[in-house]
């Protein structure tokens, strides 16, 4: 025969319906003592035994040596059961918070002050829920309880092995993708939810269809087809499917963010082209109205106590790109815009003798051990491999504000380039110094490919009427605004 | 930001016709795009990136969708299969008896992982669930021959005929 586990009542504050309610079993009381053995419950039983297997518990704690009763109850028992509303969560009990406990006294039993005194039947405290005493592992909430709930419980416990009420542990698969920098929106595949939000608004609202739902079961990313990146997949970058994200596994990429984590980080060395300087400077109408040279001090000064680890000229790269191979037999053509120096490396090097590594970032990049960002008027500058961030005035302005850097309060004192310097007098090689007209892209462009005379630095200005190589996604800039520019560098560099 | 440049390969005049015969002989393309894929991978043995790109475009679809479809259902591939395709079975019982180390084994021979082809194109190895025949477990499938109760140590055995 089956050893019957055995099963105990137990009652504290409270009404004892819920008991009633096993009482009330009627036949089915019989089926209940088949499954079990109940060895104690005072309503319906005089005997009373300690050993037992399953403890149901009706009502509320109210006093310290009820405390003590269940928690004797907890250590005889496998399983406790908090039984009906008043022992899962207190109920109406719990009602009494509205009183103090002597004033309760001083209602129900007045004029028995003596006997209460150091009784301890009488010394009651705020009601407690049977879980705030002991651990519970299994609760039937009812007030009261359902009869044939209780009898569901107790077959459940009897025919299948317990399992206790525990947060189940849900192992996540992290994917371990190669991180895909090539897009303006980029993906974060361990945030995604597959939602398909994204991919139904690039296909169904927009129609552009650049991301969708690719593989199957725990390996299903969005992505593009052979993982070529949203760019290159017809991305518009409207942004839609970053704002009906609703985890925030899309995000739009932003140098600023990254830049702020990676400043405490490791060691950056700033490169500062003073045309970007002077749109920074011009942005402002406190550093505007100094002294260029002093202004520029507070920039960069403001640059040193963002955190980076050196704030060098890039000026001076600049130049050197343009003077060193003034001897030699091919024609100089140098340009500090890399779109043009990027199309003549590619499309006239043959013919007029172009080296890639005469360009200003290949020096910057050959001299410095440091992660490179430049703050340059170019976005462009984005596609070569060395340069790891690249800060336009803009994005400056924003990374001071979310560094909290008042440009107003450093010390202009602190601001002296590191390393080399363009010595007084030297233009930056952006302004132009044969004509005072400014060279446009699709004309400088032109003029290479149609003639051999053009010789000598250029002054491309790829921005003026759309880039020369189709890259940067920046808006173009007006000549007027070109022109302010060239008036503070001159100003600056004591060029008359 | 970067972008590199996608190169896709330029259908030839043949490869063009073939494909449009495919879509022509479907009523509603568009709305039979399984079909259509696999009529494409009857033709070609898998499905290339040209001519889905050339597919979606005849039929007025994108890209991006008719590779979501080809890359959820195991029926397409998107290489080109070896000549013998191996069908690790790692249904229930095959699992019990040691399915996994036969896929290991079988990867260690060929140096290969699952769902790959050799570099020879002799064999593509695929894992299934169930052939049917748990009797026989670990089973494994050459083409259309079924091996059952299958050792690690016969595996290069197996192989030996399939040439």
């Amino acid at each position: 025969m089956v050893k019957k586990p055995k099963v105990a009542f137990f009652d504290f504050a409270g009404c004892e319906g819920d008991q009633l309610q096993i009482a009330n079993l009627e036949e089915d009381i019989l089926e209940l003592l088949d499954l079990v053995e109940v060895v104690s419950f005072r309503e319906i039983m005089k005997e009373h035994s300690d050993r037992y297997d399953i403890a149901f518990i009706e009502g509320s704690i109210q006093r310290p040596i009820d405390e003590k009763r269940l928690k004797d109850i907890r250590a005889n028992a496998d399983v406790l059961i908090a039984f009906g509303n008043c022992a899962c969560n207190g109920n109406v009990n719990k009602l009494q918070k509205d009183w103090s406990i002597k004033e309760m006294e001083e209602e129900i039993y007045p004029g028995a002050e003596e006997i209460i005194e150091g009784n301890e039947f009488f010394e009651a405290y705020p009601t407690k829920a049977v879980d705030d005493v002991v651990d519970v592992d299994f609760y039937i909430r009812g007030c009261p309880v359902r009869s044939d709930q209780v009898l569901y419980y107790v077959k459940r416990l009897v025919s299948t092995p317990i399992a206790r009420n525990k947060d189940v542990d849900f192992k996540t698969i992290l994917r371990n993708l190669e991180k895909d920098d090539r897009s303006v929106v980029r993906y974060n595949p361990n945030k995604c939810i597959l939602c398909r939000r994204c991919s139904n608004i690039c296909k169904e609202v927009l129609g552009v269809d650049a991301l969708g739902v690719v593989e199957k079961g725990s390996l299903t990313i969005i992505s593009t087809p052979q993982n070529i990146g949203f760019d290159n997949n017809g991305c518009i970058q409207c942004g839609q499917c970053v704002s009906s994200c609703p985890v925030g596994s899309l995000y739009t990429y932003s140098v600023v963010e990254e830049l702020k984590e990676d400043l405490g980080r490791s060691d950056i060395t700033m490169a500062v082209d003073s045309m970007a300087l002077a749109s920074f400077v011009l942005r402002h109408d406190t550093l505007k109205r100094l002294d260029p040279e002093v202004s520029e001090k507070y920039v960069v000064s403001a640059l040193k106590r963002l955190g980076f680890a050196k704030v060098i000229m890039y000026d001076h790269y600049l130049l050197q790109s343009q003077v060193a191979d003034e001897d030699e037999d091919y024609l100089v053509l140098a340009s500090w815009c890399p779109s043009a120096q990027k199309y003549m490396a590619d499309k006239a090097s043959e013919s007029i003798g172009i080296k890639g590594e005469n360009s200003p970032w290949n020096l910057l990049i050959s001299e410095e051990e440091n992660d490179i960002c430049v703050l340059s008027p170019c976005t462009a500058m984005n596609n070569i491999d060395g340069i790891k961030y690249v800060l336009t005035a803009p994005n400056l302005d924003e990374l001071f504000k979310q560094l909290n850097v008042d440009i107003k309060f450093v010390d202009p004192e602190d601001g002296v380039y590191d390393g080399k310097t363009l010595p007084k007098g030297f233009t930056h090689p952006g302004i132009p110094r044969d004509s005072g007209d400014l060279l446009i892209s699709r004309d400088i462009v032109e003029r290479i490919e149609s003639t051999d005379q053009a010789k000598g630095p250029l002054n491309i200005y790829p921005c003026l009427k759309g880039c020369a190589n189709g890259g940067g996604n920046h808006p173009t800039i007006e000549v007027e605004e070109m022109e302010n520019r060239i008036e503070w560098l001159t100003k600056l560099r004591g060029v008359k | 930001m970067m972008c590199e440049d996608v190169e896709v390969k330029e259908l030839t005049w043949e490869e063009k016709r073939t494909l449009d015969k495919i879509i022509g002989s479907l009523e509603d393309p568009k709305h039979d795009k399984l079909r259509l894929l696999q009529l494409v991978q009857n033709e070609y043995l898998s499905l290339r990136d040209e001519h889905m790109r050339y597919v979606a475009d005849k039929i007025g679809t994108s890209y991006t969708d008719l590779y979501g479809i080809a890359t959820f259902y195991s029926l397409f591939n998107l290489n080109p299969p070896g000549r013998h395709t191996i069908s690790v079975c790692m249904g229930t019982g095959c699992h019990v008896k040691g399915a996994q180390r036969i896929m290991k084994k079988l990867e260690k021979v060929l140096g290969i992982k699952v769902n790959g082809t050799t570099k020879d194109q002799r064999f593509s190895l695929k894992s299934v669930r169930c052939l049917g025949c748990c009797g026989l477990a670990p089973v494994i499938m050459v083409d259309d021959q079924t091996f059952g109760r299958v050792r690690t140590g016969q595996i290069e055995g197996i192989l030996e005929d399939f040439e």
